[in-house]
């Protein structure tokens, strides 16, 4: 159903239930015939149009329905009624909404701005919420999904989980009881061959069945058991939906067979469109059919495991009994675990990795100016409150309780606050566009996203608390006074009156401040991550992954001269000034990494080695990137060949590892005494530092290995520098590299340019949010400070008159109405300051280069509301200098 | 506003709305359902009257407690028909009202003409 459709079978509980049960469904369905025509004819404009002419006849018919039914009959006349019985209090009711209706009226432009920053403020409430519910809630279309945790290995001290071993999964599954059923998990990429064409396609291995896990049901077919993981077993695969969808076209998938790194699978289910499991690119899921000596391996960390908690334990008893099982795999592996603690982490905080932080700091930003919103509303009221407070003390003292009294003000903001709610409706469906259009693309189920019955029912909520809370300003004063004091004290307030409203301005100008604060940390560590130097120079950079796999590969020989030929050809394209190649590209991972092994100075037997990030380059991988030598050289065409084995450190490997000695010249070799992923090699040259993970990432270390040493791998990220825009090449260097072989997959073709927007896109989608949010909280503050101060000069005219008469300057009463009104400015600042260091310290994991009590953010921000506040006073301080003292003196 | 006797004489549904004349005049010589009825009007009116669906739903709720049409239990064969859908009938009462409707409106472009308004003919 559309979210059209959806809203407006949720607007139909406006109708009576007799015409609702009766025309209802006929309505829903004319409607979305409707809505089929004309988005066909004008798109989502024409479906807009529809829905807003739509609700508005609805209210119509809606109001007509109530008014044309049978009324019941009425015992007493409500007019001789004083205090209510139910049949009165609607009565009264109606009585208050007729009265709210013509308050507002009268004072057109005021209610516009009021109930426009409400529904501004609802709307933003909703579409976050809907964001919210729909990527954090529902995050995990799984039964019970809460129930269901990542297993891994964490190394003690650091945050972050690491992959763990077949053998400890092995070890989990076979112990740890606290689960109902565990399966182990990596990514992975293989090329996918179907009717002769070849793709590159990233997919789940799985050791044990996720399925079982999860519980879900394939569309078509089955889905894996724990019998496919056996290494005998036949080779099977489940696909999704969509990658059934691209191979098959509309026919049957299950059955098929799909050659997967060149062996034959069969297709034997069918996952349903919405099912993802922590990676929504994943396309297909395969048993891993481990041998027996593999499961028990112990270095090769590569899986992570995920399970089910049963239904009588607890997360941390889950994680203590975890804990034990690790502790027992310490004690019989010390040199593979020295370090290891054992994690278990609902599924769902990986999944969403920081982004439900990003997405609770903007509802907590939608509410402040929610709540700021509310009191400009209150501000109005009580201003009316304070016009008919002798109107109130009469009917206050011919008997009205303050109940009836009280009503009335909650019908008037309720009214104001429901006309906000509806607008503050279509305002939401525009801003989640707006919002998934900003966030991270990679997240499961943004693209279905839409407003739905429980965000309607959201807004309701809190239309119906925007309300209330705005009754209460004005119900106060009225109800702690005595009514003879009101009617003694005439229509003009005295001065003390008037202090709930620069109590008022006071609350509104520290929440906006708290906001602004937010806003500039975020536009602070935002701009600081865009001068981040990432060690490299990024600018003219074409970037591509080939990979190959088909037999004629089997050999590391014939990889590399696929890549050397690919390399030469790319060479050949005009405008291409460099091409080199890489296992990892700057930015975008860390990448595989080895135990980092000193032939100087050898590790303790017992002690695991440190795990270091190795990259397998081409020789002219620095000076093609830019990157600078240090210390020592660069690669030579002839290093990596037998007899010139040699590596090149970063500066923080030599700074971790050779604090007390010149590295170079130093040997060494990574991984373990009987696997060496790099040989034993010399150092032959000290590289700047690159930010190998992500700009906002701590610059990680590297050892950067020349292609030559290495077994070759089946796949390499291509870096072309170009001479002009590296756009231009993009299809150039496809087709160079697919005439070498046609059956090598070319994927991720991107520019460098792109690939650090995509880092620092979070960050610049929580600023823009975060600055709009607060630059509507410090324009409705100041709307505050400028009614508040416009009062107090119309209530003061008389006095001014006279000081003026009596000699006081312009200047004068100019200082002192800028006085008053800059005093609650003041106070003002001085409590949002101190609320923006209290709160502020929960955004510190969203900040770059900038604490979160950043002197130069928090000044800069109290003086821009110093300053703008000023403004804001200025304009009813000028017009008490234009008082006429004969005027004044006449009345 | 007054409650009506359930049965009122024909003239007292004057002045009809557009939107209920218009339901009137495409129920006059077939059974429709509530989307057909839209369509229609929008063809006929070249689109200068286009119906929501709670316009189209209030009239027929008034047209219906007034005796002026009636909700038809036969339906056109279910293959080319979805079940939910309600199809309309226009009744002998709903009949005359558009009838007399048309003769004021008739009148009414009668007085225009003498007063010269008409539109020259294309």
């Amino acid at each position: 159903m559309t979210t059209a459709g959806r809203l407006f079978r949720a607007a139909l509980c406006l109708l009576p239930r007799h015409d609702r049960v009766r025309h209802g469904p006929a309505m829903a369905d004319v409607f979305d015939a409707l809505v089929r025509d004309a988005r066909r004819r004008a798109g989502w404009r024409g479906v807009a149009r529809v829905l807003g002419a739509e609700l508005a006849s609805l209210t119509r018919f809606a109001v007509a329905a109530w008014r044309g039914r049978p009324r019941p009959v009425r015992l007493t006349d409500p007019a001789l009624v004083v205090h209510g019985g139910p049949a009165s209090m609607f009565a009264t009711i109606r009585q208050d909404l007729r009265f709210a209706v013509r308050l507002l009226r009268r004072a057109p432009g005021f209610t516009v701005v009021c109930t426009g920053t409400i529904a501004l403020a609802i709307g933003a409430n909703t579409a976050i919420f809907t964001v919210l519910h729909d990527v954090v809630i529902e995050a995990l279309p799984f039964e019970d999904a809460e129930r269901v945790v990542v297993l891994a290995q964490r190394t003690r001290g650091r945050d972050g989980l690491d992959s763990t071993t077949p053998g400890n999964i092995a070890d989990f599954r076979e112990r740890a009881t606290a689960f109902s059923a565990i399966a182990g998990f990596a990514s992975t990429q293989r090329l996918v061959a179907v009717d002769g064409t070849t793709e590159r396609i990233q997919g789940c291995m799985s050791v044990g069945s996720v399925f079982d896990v999860l519980g879900r049901r394939a569309a078509d077919g089955r889905t894996l058991t724990a019998a496919d993981d056996d290494p005998g077993a036949d080779p099977v695969v489940v696909i999704s939906s969509r990658l059934a969808r691209r191979l098959f076209g509309e026919a049957r998938a299950v059955g098929r067979t799909m050659t997967i790194n060149a062996v034959p699978h069969t297709v034997v289910g069918m996952m349903p469109p919405d099912f993802a499991f922590l990676d929504f690119d994943d396309e297909y899921w395969v048993p891993a059919r481990f041998d027996a000596a593999f499961r028990r391996n112990r270095d090769q960390f590569m899986l992570l495991g995920i399970a089910r908690l049963r239904r009588d334990v607890s997360l941390d008893q889950a994680r203590s009994q975890l804990a034990t099982v690790m502790d027992g795999i310490r004690a019989a592996f010390p040199q593979f675990t020295e370090n290891a603690e054992a994690a278990v982490e609902p599924a769902k905080t990986v999944l969403l990795d920081g982004v439900e932080r990003r997405l609770e700091m903007l509802m907590a930003a939608a509410g402040l100016v929610l709540v700021i919103a509310c009191g400009n509303l209150g501000n109005l009221l009580l201003a009316r409150a304070h016009e008919r407070q002798r109107e109130m003390a009469v009917r206050q003292a011919l008997g009205a309780g303050a109940g009836r009294l009280l009503r009335q003000t909650i019908v008037e903001s309720l009214l104001m606050a429901a006309l906000g709610g509806i607008a503050g409706v279509g305002v939401a469906i525009g801003l989640v566009r707006v919002l998934t259009a900003l966030l991270p693309q990679d997240l499961p189920r943004l693209s279905g996203v839409a407003i739905s019955v429980p965000a309607v029912l959201f807004a309701a909520a809190v239309t119906l608390a925007a309300a209330l809370i705005v009754a209460i300003f004005p119900a106060l004063p009225l109800l702690m006074r005595s009514p003879l004091r009101s009617l003694q004290s005439g229509a003009r307030g005295s001065s003390r009156e008037g202090l709930a409203r620069p109590g008022l301005v006071v609350s509104q100008l520290a929440l906006a401040l708290v906001l602004l604060v937010g806003a500039g940390l975020l536009a602070r560590s935002f701009t600081n991550l865009l001068q981040v130097q990432p060690g490299f120079d990024p600018s003219r950079l074409l970037t591509f992954t080939a990979s190959v796999a088909s037999p004629a590969y089997r050999e590391p020989q014939a990889r590399r001269a696929f890549f050397e030929r690919a390399a030469a050809a790319l060479e050949q394209l005009p405008g291409v000034r460099a091409v080199t190649l890489t296992t990892t590209l700057p930015v975008s991972g860390r990448g595989n990494g080895a135990w980092f092994n000193m032939l100087d100075r050898p590790w303790p037997a017992q002690q695991t080695p440190p795990g270091v990030p190795n990259r397998v380059v081409r020789t002219n991988y620095f000076e093609a990137l830019g990157i600078p030598i240090l210390r020592g050289r660069a690669f030579s065409p002839v290093d990596g060949t037998p007899g010139h084995a040699a590596v090149v450190i970063s500066e923080a490997v030599a700074r971790r590892f050779y604090p007390d000695r010149d590295p170079l010249g130093q040997r060494i070799f990574m991984g373990t005494n009987d696997n060496r992923v790099v040989p034993e090699s010399v150092i032959v040259g000290v590289a700047a530092d690159v930010k190998q993970r992500g700009l906002d990432e701590a610059v990680s270390e590297a050892v950067y290995v020349p292609h030559a040493m290495v077994p070759f791998p089946g796949s390499m990220t291509i870096a072309l520098r170009t001479a002009g825009a590296p756009e231009q090449l993009a299809t150039g260097a496809r087709t160079a590299v697919q005439a070498i072989d046609p059956g090598a997959a070319v994927i991720r073709l991107e520019t460098m340019d792109a690939i650090l927007r995509r880092s620092t896109a979070p960050a610049r989608s929580s600023m823009l949010l975060v600055a709009l949010f607060a630059a509507t909280a410090l324009a409705l503050a100041l709307v505050g400070v400028f009614g508040v101060l416009s009062y107090t000069v119309s209530q003061r005219t008389a006095e001014f008159g006279i000081r003026m008469a009596l000699g006081a300057t312009a200047r004068d009463v100019q200082r002192q109405v800028l006085g008053t009104g800059l005093r609650p400015v003041a106070i003002g600042i001085a409590v949002g300051l101190s609320a923006a260091i209290g709160l502020s310290r929960f955004m510190s994991s969203l900040l770059y280069g900038v604490t979160p009590t950043d002197p130069v953010t928090l000044i800069g921000v109290a003086l821009t509301m110093a300053a703008t506040a000023l403004c804001a006073a200025w304009l009813p301080a000028r017009r008490a200098t234009r008082v006429d003292p004969a005027t004044v003196l006449r009345q | 506003m007054p409650d009506y006797p359930r049965r009122r004489p024909l003239a007292g549904h004057l002045p009809l709305s557009v939107p209920v004349f218009q339901i009137l005049l495409s129920l006059s010589d077939q059974d429709l359902h509530g989307y057909a009825i839209i369509q229609d009007i929008r063809q006929r009116t070249v689109g200068e009257v286009s119906l929501t669906a709670s316009t189209l739903y209030a009239a027929l709720k008034r047209l219906l407690e007034s005796g002026l049409v009636e909700e038809v239990d036969q339906r056109p064969p279910a293959d080319a028909d979805d079940e939910r859908r309600r199809y309309y009938r226009i009744c002998p009462d709903g009949r005359g009202v558009a009838t007399l409707e048309t003769e004021r409106l008739m009148r009414a472009v009668r007085m225009a003409r003498q007063k010269r308004l008409t539109p020259r003919r294309a």
